[in-house]
C-alpha cells in the first residue's frame, strides 16, 4: 500500500497514461462507442467476482478500491478494469463510489464494433493497455527484487 | 445498492472536507504575517515586551497547537504564507528541488533548530533585535525558497526547522485539518506531511532508505534531552551531553524493550511535550497547573491513538499493493462533451445516460442486461420490459407494439416492447425492469360478427404466423376449438435469436416468446412435436403422425419454410449444417465443441448467413463467408453499403469472398466454384428459404414455389387459408416476421367468416449484425436516390423515391436514431424533399 500517490497536475505526461498521444478526434471515436453510466456516492460500481468483460473510463468522481483492509481511491480521469477486459476473467476488485460521478463503459462487443471501423485505433488501444499492464508487472518485479514485496 | 463503505484510516488532504472556505484561510494567513511583522517591530522597538510576548506566550503555545491540530498551524503559519506568496502571485520559478537539496535540506533544518535552541540563552533570550533577526531571516528564507522551488518544497517541507517537531508531535492529530495551500498538489515532497499527516511520520520511520528513517528517529530520540537541557542548563557542552544521553537511552531501550521503534518514539515525543509544559506553561500557577494536567491527559489519549494507528498501519503493510491506476490522455477531456441526455435506470442494474431517440433495447443490450432481441420492430415479442416509472419519457405505443403487448397479455400502461420504446428529449428519467408486470393476463376479445357454423379451427404451424393466427381467431370467435399442430418440440420461440444459441448468450428458454400459460389462457390446444401427415380435404380432417385425426371446419396453413440447400456433393457429412431451427443451432454448438473445430465456412451472405458467421466468430472460429452475388445482404443493401459492411467484417477478422459458392464438400475442406479449396471444419449453408409446401401439394392445393392464395389469403380450397412464409401472394414470398403477422391476422379473420383483404406489406428489416445497426425498408433502389455516406464510421443513408419524388424505400446503416422518422416517411410515401 502507498499513502503518497500525489495527484500530479499533468497526468498526461506520466507514463501510466492511456492513449496519451491521441487527440480529440480519436477520443471522440472511443467515447462514441461507449456507454455512459452514472453513479451515486456509496454505490458498488464494479463487483468482485462478476463476469463483466469491459473497459471502464472514469470521467468524473472518485471510486474506492476495497480489498480486505487495503484501500485506495481512484480519481477521474482514470482507466479502470483493464485486466478483466484483457483476460476475460472475473472482476478481481470491488469498487465503491465515494462521490457521485460518471463512467464510460466499453464492452468487448463495442470494442469489436470500434475495431471493425477503426482497426488502427483499436490496435493502438490494445497496445497501450498491454503497455500499462506490463509497466505494472515491471514495477512488481522490481519490488520483489528489492525484497519489498 | 447498500455497499459497505470502508473508511480510509489514512485519507490524504484531498479526501478530507475543508471546514473553512478558502477566502477565510487566506484572510487568516494575511493576518498571521501582519502579526508576525508587528511582533518583529515590537521586538526592536520595545524589546522587553516583545521578548516576553514572543518567548513566554507565543512560542509555548505552538507545541500544543501542533499536538492537537497540526493542519491548523500548517495553514496559517506566517512562514508558510510567505513561502507561498510567489506561487499565489504566480512569479515562482517552480523548479523541482535537486536531489542533494531533498536529502540535506531537512538535515539542515534540524541543525538550525538545535543551534537556535542551544544559542537561545546566550543570544536570543535577552536580545529583541537578535530574535527579530531570527524571525525576519526565516521569513526571507521561506520567501526565497518559494521563489525558486515548486510547491512547498523550498521551505515548509524541507528546510523549515520546526517541521521535524511538527511531524513528531502532529503524527496523530486530534483534528485533521486539511492542507489549504496546495491546490493542486504538485507532488513536490517525499512522505509529505501536508499531503497525508496521519501517516507521514510512520512512513518516515518505515522508509526503505536507512539514512532517511534513522535521522528522523534520532531527532525524536534526542528531543526530551534537548527540552531538559533547554530549561535547566546554560552551558552548551552540558546541553549537548543531555541531548546525547537522551538519544543513547533511546537506542538502549530500542534494543532491550519489547517495543517497536514507532511506539518508543511516540513515548519519547509524549515525554518531551510533558517536560516542555512542566517548565514552559505560561502565566501564574493557577493557569499553569491546569494546563499541565490537560497536556498530560491529552498525551495519554494521544499515545493510545498513536499505538492503534501503528497497528492499522502494520496490518496494511503486508497487503498487496493495489494496481497502479492509469490515467486517461488529455485528448479525452476535450472530446468529452455533454449532449442532451436522459437518464435511464435499470432495476438492479446500472443508471445509464441515453441520447434522445435511443430505444430501450439498444440501451439494455449495451448495458448487458438480460434481454433478448428479435425483429426489433415490436412484432415478435422478444423484449417486453416493465416501465417502473417515467412512461412519459418514452415514445408513444405504436399499433404493432400494441398488438404484440396484447398477444403477450401485458398491459401497455406498465409494459413496453423495448425495441419500440425510445427515450425522448427533455423528459423525466425512466426506470426499467427486465421483468414485465403481469397483473392479470389481459385476454383481448374483439366484438366480431363471426360465423357460428365455424366450430373447429386447426392451425398447422406454431411459428409467428401460426400463433398469431390462433390468437386472432380466439379474439374474434370465443367458442370454437383451436388446435395448433407443430412439428418442433418448442412453444413459439424467437427464431431470429437462434444464432445466439450457438455462442451461448441465450439458453433455449430465453428464446420463448410467450408466457407458459398462454395456450391455456386462450383455450388453444397445442400439439408440439407432432407431424401433420396429410390433409383429408374431403373429410375435413388433418391426419397426425401419431395416428390421430383432427377434424376442422377451417384450416390455416402456417408451416413456414425450410432451409434451402442447393445440390452440393458431400453435404450431409459430419460438420455440415443448415440454420433454421433451434435444434440446428444446438447441433452446431455441440459439433464445434466435440470436434474441436477451428475453421468455419458460411455459405450465403444474407441476414442469416451473417448472423451465423458472427456466432462462429464469437465461438472463436476463423470464419469465412461466401456470397454468390457481388455484395452482402443483397435483399437489404445496395452494392456500396454491402461493400462497406464487407470491409468492416474484414477488420473484425471475418473474411468475405464474393461471387463464389460451394461446389462440393470434402474432408475438412470446401471446394469452391473455381476449384480452390477452403479449409472448413464446419460448413453452414444459409442459402435462403424454401416454403414448406409438401403437405399442401399432396392435398392437391394449387402451389407454385409457395401455396397460391387470393387477396383474402384463401387457398384453392375455400375452407383452407394460409399465412406466413408458405404464402405466395401475387408472386411474392417475403419471408419476414412483420409480413407473417399481418397475413396471419387477415387469414384468421377470414377463417371465422370475415372478408378482409390483404393489400401487401412494405418489406422491412431492422437488425443489428455484428454491432452494426441496419434498417432496410421498401425499395433499395429507384429512379430518385439520395445518398449520404461516411465510410470512416460505417454510416450510410440512402433514401429512394419514385418518379414523382415520393419516398418508396430507404437503407440506414449506423443511423439508429433516424429509424422511426424514416420508417414512417416511407410508409406514408412522403416527398423526398420533406424528409431531407
Amino acid at each position: 500500500v502507498s499513502y503518497f500517490d500525489y495527484p500530479t497536475e499533468e497526468p498526461a505526461e506520466s507514463e501510466l497514461t492511456f492513449l496519451a498521444d491521441r487527440g480529440e478526434q480519436d477520443w471522440e471515436i472511443v467515447l462514441s462507442h461507449t456507454e455512459t453510466r452514472r453513479f451515486s456516492a456509496g454505490a458498488e460500481v464494479i463487483r468482485a467476482g462478476d463476469d463483466d468483460r469491459a473497459l471502464y473510463l472514469l470521467t468524473e468522481g472518485t471510486l474506492a478500491v476495497a480489498s480486505g483492509a487495503a484501500f485506495r481511491t481512484i480519481d477521474a480521469p482514470s482507466v479502470v478494469g483493464e485486466v478483466a477486459f484483457l483476460d476475460g476473467g472475473k472482476r478481481s476488485l470491488t469498487l465503491v463510489a465515494t462521490t457521485d460521478g460518471e463512467l464510460r463503459r466499453l464492452s468487448l462487443g463495442s470494442f469489436e464494433a470500434l475495431a471493425g471501423r477503426h482497426p488502427e485505433l483499436a490496435r493502438a488501444m490494445l497496445f497501450d493497455l498491454g503497455r500499462i499492464v506490463s509497466l505494472r508487472l515491471r514495477f512488481l518485479t522490481e519490488m520483489i527484487e528489492d525484497g519489498v514485496g | 445498492m447498500g455497499a459497505g463503505r470502508v473508511a480510509d484510516p489514512f485519507p490524504n488532504f484531498t479526501q478530507v472536507r475543508d471546514p473553512l472556505p478558502h477566502a477565510v484561510w487566506r484572510g487568516l494567513r494575511i493576518a498571521s504575517v501582519l502579526v508576525t511583522l508587528g511582533v518583529c517591530a515590537l521586538l526592536v522597538a520595545a524589546p522587553d515586551t516583545g521578548l516576553n510576548l514572543w518567548w513566554k506566550i507565543l512560542v509555548p503555545l505552538l507545541p500544543l497547537v501542533w499536538f492537537v491540530a497540526p493542519g491548523l498551524w500548517r495553514n496559517v503559519c506566517p512562514l508558510a504564507a510567505t513561502n507561498q506568496i510567489p506561487r499565489v502571485l504566480d512569479f515562482t520559478r517552480g523548479r523541482t528541488a535537486p536531489a542533494w537539496f531533498r536529502t540535506y535540506a531537512p538535515l539542515a533544518g534540524i541543525a538550525i533548530f538545535f543551534s537556535a535552541v542551544f544559542l537561545r540563552p546566550s543570544v536570543f533570550a535577552d536580545s529583541g533585535a537578535a530574535t527579530a533577526a531570527l524571525v525576519g531571516g526565516a521569513l526571507v528564507a521561506a520567501f526565497t525558497g518559494g521563489v525558486l522551488l515548486k510547491g512547498k518544497s523550498g521551505w515548509c517541507s524541507s528546510l523549515c526547522p520546526l517541521l521535524p517537531v511538527q511531524r513528531m508531535y502532529g503524527q496523530t492529530p486530534f483534528a485533521n485539518v486539511p492542507n489549504s495551500h496546495c491546490r493542486p498538489c504538485l507532488g513536490c515532497t517525499k512522505n509529505c506531511f501536508d499531503f497525508n499527516p496521519k501517516v507521514a511520520y510512520l512512513a518516515d520511520l518505515h522508509d526503505g532508505d536507512r539514512q532517511w528513517s534513522t535521522t528522523r528517529k534520532l531527532f525524536t530520540a534526542a528531543f526530551p534531552g534537548l527540552v531538559i537541557a533547554f530549561f535547566t542548563e546554560q552551558d552548551t557542552a552540558v546541553m549537548a551531553l543531555a541531548v546525547g544521553a537522551a538519544a543513547g537511552s533511546f537506542l538502549a531501550f530500542e534494543a532491550l524493550l519489547p517495543m517497536s521503534t514507532p511506539k518508543l518514539a511516540a513515548v519519547y515525543a509524549a515525554t518531551a511535550i510533558n517536560l516542555f509544559y512542566w517548565w514552559a506553561a505560561p502565566g501564574p500557577e493557577w493557569v499553569a497547573w491546569p494546563l499541565r494536567a490537560v497536556v498530560l491527559a491529552l498525551t495519554v489519549v494521544w499515545l493510545r491513538r498513536t499505538f492503534a494507528t501503528e497497528r492499522v498501519f502494520l496490518e496494511r503493510q503486508g497487503l498487496p499493493i493495489p494496481p497502479r491506476i492509469a490515467r486517461l490522455g488529455r485528448g479525452m477531456r476535450t472530446a468529452l462533451k455533454s449532449t442532451a441526455e436522459i437518464e435511464v435506470t435499470f432495476e438492479d442494474g446500472p443508471r445509464v445516460v441515453a441520447r434522445p431517440g435511443t430505444p430501450l433495447l439498444e440501451l439494455a443490450e449495451t448495458a448487458e442486461q438480460p434481454i433478448e432481441a428479435g425483429c426489433r420492430m415490436g412484432v415478435c415479442g422478444a423484449d417486453p420490459v416493465q416501465i417502473v416509472s417515467g412512461m412519459d419519457g418514452l415514445s408513444p405505443v405504436g399499433s404493432d407494439e400494441q398488438a404484440t403487448l396484447e398477444r403477450l397479455g401485458l398491459d401497455p400502461a406498465h409494459n413496453r416492447m423495448a425495441c419500440c420504446a425510445r427515450v425522448l428529449e427533455s423528459r423525466p428519467p425512466v426506470t426499467v425492469s427486465m421483468t414485465p408486470r403481469r397483473d392479470s393476463n389481459v385476454v383481448v376479445s374483439i366484438d366480431f360478427p363471426y360465423d357460428p357454423a365455424v366450430r373447429r379451427i386447426v392451425v398447422l404451424g406454431n411459428g409467428i404466423a401460426g400463433v398469431t393466427a390462433a390468437d386472432h381467431v380466439r379474439r374474434r370467435h370465443p367458442d370454437c376449438t383451436v388446435d395448433v399442430v407443430a412439428a418442433e418440440p418448442h412453444p413459439l420461440y424467437n427464431r431470429m435469436g437462434i444464432s445466439r444459441l450457438i455462442y451461448g448468450r441465450s439458453a433455449m428458454v430465453g428464446l420463448h416468446l410467450l408466457p407458459d400459460a398462454w395456450y391455456d389462457d386462450n383455450r388453444i390446444t397445442c400439439w408440439l412435436n407432432t407431424r401433420a401427415q396429410a390433409i383429408d380435404r374431403e373429410a375435413g380432417e388433418v391426419l397426425l403422425g401419431t395416428g390421430e385425426r383432427l377434424p376442422y371446419d377451417r384450416l390455416i396453413l402456417a408451416t413456414g419454410s425450410e432451409a434451402y440447400v442447393p445440390e452440393i456433393p458431400g453435404f450431409g457429412r459430419p460438420g455440415s449444417f443448415v440454420l433454421r431451427t433451434a435444434s440446428d443451432a444446438l447441433g452446431v454448438r455441440e459439433f464445434v465443441q466435440q470436434a474441436g473445430a477451428e475453421r468455419a465456412l458460411v455459405a450465403g451472405g444474407g441476414l442469416l448467413g451473417l448472423e451465423a458467421a458472427y456466432a462462429m466468430h464469437k465461438l472463436g472460429l476463423r470464419t469465412t463467408v461466401l456470397e454468390r452475388g457481388r455484395w452482402l445482404l443483397r435483399r437489404q443493401l445496395d452494392e456500396r453499403a454491402g461493400g462497406l459492411l464487407r470491409g468492416y467484417l474484414a477488420n473484425l477478422g471475418i473474411e468475405v469472398l464474393i461471387e463464389t459458392e460451394v461446389a462440393a464438400l470434402d474432408d475438412g475442406h470446401a471446394v469452391l466454384a473455381d476449384e480452390s479449396r477452403v479449409p472448413a471444419d464446419v460448413v453452414l449453408v444459409a442459402a435462403g428459404i424454401e416454403p414448406a409446401v409438401e403437405l399442401a401439394r399432396h392435398a392437391g392445393l394449387e402451389t407454385a414455389r409457395g401455396v397460391l392464395v387470393d387477396d383474402q389469403l384463401r387457398t384453392s380450397d375455400e375452407r383452407i387459408f394460409a399465412a406466413g412464409d408458405i404464402v405466395q401472394w401475387r408472386d411474392s414470398i417475403l419471408g419476414l416476421w412483420p409480413v407473417a403477422v399481418e397475413q396471419a391476422e387477415v387469414a384468421a379473420e377470414n377463417a371465422v367468416g370475415g372478408t378482409r383483404t390483404y393489400t401487401g406489406s412494405v418489406p422491412q428489416a431492422m437488425l443489428k449484425v455484428v454491432g452494426v445497426e441496419l434498417l432496410s425498408i421498401g425499395a433499395i433502389s429507384g429512379p430518385n436516390e439520395r445518398v449520404d455516406e461516411d465510410a470512416e464510421t460505417l454510416r450510410y443513408r440512402k433514401l429512394v423515391a419514385d418518379d414523382d419524388g415520393r419516398l418508396i424505400g430507404a437503407i440506414l446503416l449506423g443511423h439508429p436514431e433516424e429509424v422511426p422518422t424514416v420508417t414512417s416517411a416511407v410508409r406514408r410515401s412522403l416527398p423526398l424533399a420533406e424528409v431531407v
